[in-house]
């Protein structure tokens, strides 16, 4: 992902992730307000905690998009190598607090912690393949 | 697998962006290939020996 020039499916990626994250955190800002100081109760509290989340589906199949669009087969296997860095994580670390919580009754982690390691590792794996495969100058 | 594309490349006296253009991959993956750390799929390596006009088994050997 981080080689210039940019393929079609990778800018068509940068423009969707772009607009979801705005409207993920129009969402976020809006439910929290909503909850927070419009005081929302029943089914009205359930919706303010389900529009965020859509987003959330919506980032996953943008990710799924560019898969599917994406010609450059090395490419295309980088951003399944991050993917499956941040699942690996994620799941590892999950495991590892589900233990500790069933043994010890300690261990919770904050709201949203999984979400967060998940596009950190991600992030992070790109960018050790990027400065892996980087090219120097043409011959 | 080793491969052959780095001196057929350089037989031709083309750069890596411009075979990467010719087979419309980035030049990252052209770089990949030539120093081994990624075996195309078989229509990838198919569209590298026409490019050529060698046979795969010309550009792509089996490393055992």
């Amino acid at each position: 992902m981080g080689c210039v020039p940019k393929s079609k499916a990778e800018k068509q990626y940068m423009k969707r992730m772009l607009v979801t994250m705005s409207v993920y955190l129009v969402l976020v800002f809006g439910a929290t307000w909503a909850v927070r100081h419009a005081h929302v109760k029943g089914w009205l509290l359930v919706v303010c905690a389900v529009v965020p989340s859509l987003a959330i589906f919506r980032l996953l199949q943008v990710v799924g998009l560019y898969l599917k669009e994406e010609t450059d087969e090395f490419v295309r296997q980088q951003m399944v190598n991050a993917i499956l860095w941040g699942t690996a994580a994620v799941l590892g670390l999950s495991a590892f607090t589900d233990f500790l919580r069933s043994y010890t009754g300690t261990g919770e982690l904050p709201p949203f912690t999984m979400f967060v390691v998940f596009w950190m590792v991600f992030a992070l794996a790109q960018g050790i393949q990027s400065l892996r495969n980087r090219v120097g100058g043409d011959d | 697998m080793t491969n052959h594309l780095k001196a057929l490349r350089a037989e031709l006296g083309w750069s890596q962006a411009f075979l990467a253009e010719r087979l419309e991959v980035s030049r990252q993956s052209v770089n990949a290939i030539e120093t081994g750390k990624y075996d195309p799929s078989l229509p990838l390596a198919f569209k590298i020996a026409r490019l050529f006009g060698r046979k795969i088994e010309e550009i792509f050997e089996d490393a055992e």
